[in-house]
């Protein structure tokens, strides 16, 4: 870490150094700014070492799917752009369909997804069952596949950013919370972490879901709610689920790493608030049941860890990108990811710092802007898990 | 184009450490690999009766046990994996997997013969029944053509067992409630009953030994340490014996409730106050080679004497005063080689610089320069301390460089903390045996409300053991679980990733099945930091056993 002296201006201060602030940041600095981020604990501390590290094309909402058609490819190219490899694993998502409702839906979906070049494959029972043999086949009427979508390594991403950052002499300020912004003329002039200050020309806030705490420090209420959701992982055994897995009617999700573990979660047990980041009984219960019930040779597996973590929800379980014209001038946030942050920070980086650099708003990221919670431009977004 | 590399491993002890680091330099992986590596014991494989208790505990070990000693590549053929519980003492058997050594008369000493062939083109085929990519680290982070191939490996890796095994074991579940729940039954959780059983305070003992006492259990053999102790485990054990569960406690929820796994039962049990009282126990040290098969514990040295298959010559190592005794008490009969870092009279040296598996022995290399055979090096260490409490408990630990070691520490103002905890015993391990038990009743006492009793008993209990220092050999294990040697924290601090969560995230320290058990004070020791955040459960657990806890089994 380089030593910081208060008196240096910089272009650009982000806060948090997780997935999105530190691509935030490298392309800041890329494009030969000046800039410094701060975080509170360490970089990744917050949600983007805690998620299930899957990344999909599949959205609700057209402008979340050609967010993520973009994302992918930042995605897949970040090995050869950043030199560590974040493991993508093109295994596909699968969700299983049990209800004629279902099965409508995903079919007025996928005539939008096709349209937009995306589109899946729908399977019936005997072909769900070619691509896992194991899956209990009660009650299923069939899958839907999503070929573009699939897993990586959340970790080898912050990594490769964090090396980046070092080597074009960024400073990352670790355990270094914020306490408070100096604000006058309605324009933000420096934020404190204690008695150091740190002077720059533009803020942005990438605190996740500790954004809204961070913005009220300078009377901005920022719509985004924690929401505490918790995961876990098997030992490793043998390779055998290939896709990303979501059971629409157990409420449960799942995929196999490189490593052999089995990783998953259930998707509609959660605790909004800010609630202490353990784990409970009643979701590893419920958990282990959902699992056994759609893929009953699991039942010897033992599970090894388990963690929780936050989502950071927006009313539109879509992020926030932007500034809004009623906050002080220089404050910029890219928050409120609802649960996608980890696959869409390569991307969300890149428009940030091209929207921070030129003041233009590029087209992918215009309907994310803070405006739209006034104006009921809400994007149409239920496809969280 | 990078090429894959194929090591015949009966040359590997040779070559060893300097030829993986040239590999992996050069071509970014070392494939070692093939076969079913080849035990057998006094020149033949153990034959297996049916119905005997070999029998019984091969099958149950079976490929988990395999996976246990080879992963992803490096070989532990035979493991005294004293970082788990007894009954998971474990050798490895052709075919069989890990099974425990205690269930059969082993005649005489073990000799490992591996012999492994494979070919680059059969492995990428993916036919090759059992192969491992050592691909940690230097792996991961490549991209482009060699992940491709690395990949594919991974992928078809016969390492890791199949998911079903075995049938289905559906437990026993259950609910307890208590008063106090003890979590160890050691000299400290005895120590908690025997004042509790006094004052007549409901509690329950939850332990995962059959027998009680922890380390006392060893020291029942030995009339000078019992008569330290000055309290009658035996009998006080009879007296627990009816409050007390067989099982292992895998963790506090945020419900407030505990998870206690035994045999074949799942417990729920709840309670109003929460002791742990769980002691530590020692795992191997670090020097190079310390995974080499016959480098045991002082604990397991005693089993295997028991059993009578303690062969001389065997170099102790010694660290505290318990493996000093243990020593003492073998030593006419081996006639071992002390090594010690303490004040010892008969000792050679101060640290063992590096164990190397010759054909038939053991070669010990000293830091004096000399150089023992051995068919055993048993130690005892106060390095590597088990640590059982999940930061969830409300419980930190920090690394005390003043005295080299870990401490144990009540995280106040923490979120989690308000659970009902509190700490019986050293929890470290570092506590004399009447120390501990001595503390444990004082925390009986104060639990009851008599604040006299408890006062007499507190005074500080003798901790401070020489700390010891030693040159960390770059290819000892921090943990074995996820494969990860000093080295690899090495090259995480090149890739300016530093602190321990980060480096956790890097080598993969501290998240396998051990769940941080064995490794997390190595890799403390290491960088001098604190711990990162472990996680529960403490000991894997079957899904079915988690969700035979639950109401939703009726769906099922």
């Amino acid at each position: 870490m380089k030593p910081v002296n208060s008196n240096i201006e910089y272009d650009v201060a982000v806060i948090g150094a997780g997935a999105v602030g530190l691509a935030t940041s490298y392309h800041l600095a890329s494009k030969g700014m000046r800039v410094i981020l701060i975080e509170k604990n360490y970089a990744g501390s917050g949600s983007s070492t805690r998620n299930a590290a899957g990344f999909r094309v599949h959205f609700n909402s057209e402008h979340n799917v050609k967010f993520m058609v973009e994302g992918r490819r930042r995605l897949v190219g970040f090995g050869g752009e950043m030199g560590w490899n974040p493991i993508i694993f093109d295994s596909g998502y699968l969700w299983l369909l049990s209800t004629e409702a279902d099965l409508q839906e995903f079919k007025r979906l996928n005539t939008m997804w096709s349209s937009l070049g995306v589109g899946g494959r729908f399977l019936d029972t005997h072909e769900v069952r070619e691509v896992i043999p194991e899956l209990n086949p009660q009650g299923l009427l069939g899958g839907f596949y999503g070929p573009q979508d699939g897993t990586f390594h959340h970790d080898l991403i912050l990594f490769g950013y964090q090396e980046k950052l070092e080597g074009m002499g960024v400073p990352l300020l670790e355990s270094s919370p914020v306490t408070g912004f100096n604000v006058s003329s309605r324009r933000v002039r420096s934020v404190l972490i204690g008695s150091k200050e740190i002077r720059a020309e533009r803020f942005v806030v990438c605190a996740g879901a500790w954004s809204p705490q961070v913005t009220a420090m300078l009377g901005v209420s920022l719509p985004i709610t924690p929401e505490r959701r918790e995961l876990g992982v098997t030992e490793p055994v043998k390779h055998f689920i290939k896709p990303f897995v979501i059971s629409l009617k157990n409420r449960v999700y799942f995929a196999q790493g490189l490593r052999g573990e089995i990783r998953g979660g259930v998707t509609d047990m959660f605790r909004k608030g800010y609630h202490p980041l353990v784990s409970t009984l009643e979701w590893t219960v419920a958990y282990a049941a959902r699992l056994i019930k759609t893929l009953p040779t699991v039942s010897n597996v033992r599970l090894n860890r388990q963690w929780s973590g936050y989502y950071e929800v927006t009313p539109d379980h879509s992020q926030i990108m932007g500034a809004h014209p009623s906050w002080p001038e220089g404050l910029f946030v890219a928050a409120g990811f609802s649960g996608h942050g980890m696959m869409m920070s390569p991307l969300a980086g890149e428009l940030m710092a091209e929207y921070i650099a030129t003041g233009r708003i590029p087209d992918l990221m215009r309907p994310y802007s803070p405006e739209r919670f006034d104006e009921n431009r809400l994007i149409d977004e239920a496809m969280v898990f | 184009m990078k090429l894959g590399y194929s090591v015949n491993i009966r040359a590997w002890y040779i070559i060893g450490p300097v030829c993986t680091r040239l590999l992996e330099r050069l071509i970014g992986f070392v494939i070692l690999s093939s076969s079913v590596p080849t035990v057998s014991v006094n020149g033949r494989l153990i034959t297996v009766e049916r119905g005997t208790p070999l029998d019984v505990a091969i099958k149950k070990a079976g490929f988990r046990g395999l996976f246990r000693s080879v992963k992803f590549g490096r070989l532990r053929d035979i493991m005294d994996d004293s970082y788990l519980y007894p009954q998971y003492k474990c050798v490895y058997v052709n075919g069989y997997g890990l099974v425990n050594p205690l269930s059969f008369q082993v005649e005489g000493d073990i000799t490992v013969i591996i012999d492994r062939r494979a070919s680059f083109g059969s492995i990428l085929s993916g036919k090759l029944p059992f192969f491992g990519v050592g691909f940690q680290n230097s792996g991961l982070i490549r991209t482009g053509f060699g992940w491709k191939i690395m990949r594919r490996m991974i992928l078809s890796s016969a390492n890791l067992p199949k998911y079903a095994g075995e049938k289905v074991v559906r437990p026993e579940s259950g609910r307890l409630t208590t008063n106090i729940l003890i979590v160890g039954g050691g000299p400290a959780g005895m120590g908690l009953a025997q004042a509790l059983l006094e004052k007549n305070l409901d509690f329950l003992l939850v332990d995962p030994n059959p027998t009680l006492g922890g380390r006392i259990r060893y020291a029942l053999n030995f009339p000078q340490l019992r008569r330290a102790l000055n309290f009658d485990a035996e009998g006080l054990a009879k007296i627990i014996a009816t409050r007390r569960i067989v099982g292992l406690f895998t963790g506090l929820y945020e419900e407030g409730v505990g998870l206690v796994v035994g045999e074949n039962r799942i417990l729920r049990v709840e309670f109003s106050r929460l002791v742990y009282a769980n002691g530590s126990k020692c795992p191997p040290p670090l020097f190079a080679g310390n995974d080499s098969p016959g480098v045991i514990s002082v604990d397991y040295a005693l089993r295997l004497r028991h059993f009578g298959v303690l062969m001389s010559p065997v170099v102790f190592y010694v660290e505290d005063e318990w493996g000093e005794m243990v020593y003492r008490a073998l030593k006419d009969d081996l006639l071992p080689v002390l090594v010690s870092p303490l004040n010892l009279e008969d000792k050679v040296a101060s640290h063992i610089k590096q164990v190397r598996l010759s054909s038939k022995e053991l070669v010990v290399t000293l830091d004096n320069g000399s150089r023992v055979k051995a068919k055993y090096v048993v130690y005892s260490t106060l390095r590597q301390p088990n640590l059982e409490l999940p930061a969830q408990a409300g419980f930190a630990y920090s690394f005390s460089a003043q005295r080299g070691k870990i401490v144990c520490t009540e995280a106040k103002g923490e979120p989690s903390s308000n659970a009902p905890v509190l700490l019986a015993g050293s929890v470290t391990g570092l506590y004399e045996l009447n120390d501990a038990f001595r503390h444990g009743r004082a925390i009986g006492y104060t639990l009851s409300g008599d604040m006299d009793s408890a006062l007499k008993l507190t005074p500080p209990p003798t901790v401070v053991h020489p700390s010891t220092t030693g040159v960390v050999h770059q290819d000892a294990f921090v943990c074995f679980c996820e494969d990860v040697r000093v080295r690899d924290f090495v090259l995480a601090q090149h890739k300016k990733l530093r602190g321990p969560e980060k480096t956790k995230r890097f080598t993969g320290w501290g998240t396998g099945v051990c769940q941080g058990k064995l490794c997390i004070a190595n890799g403390m020791r290491i960088l001098g930091d604190r711990p990162y955040t472990q996680r529960l459960p403490t000991q894997p657990t079957p899904l079915a056993w988690l969700a035979s806890l639950g109401d939703e089994t009726s769906e099922l």
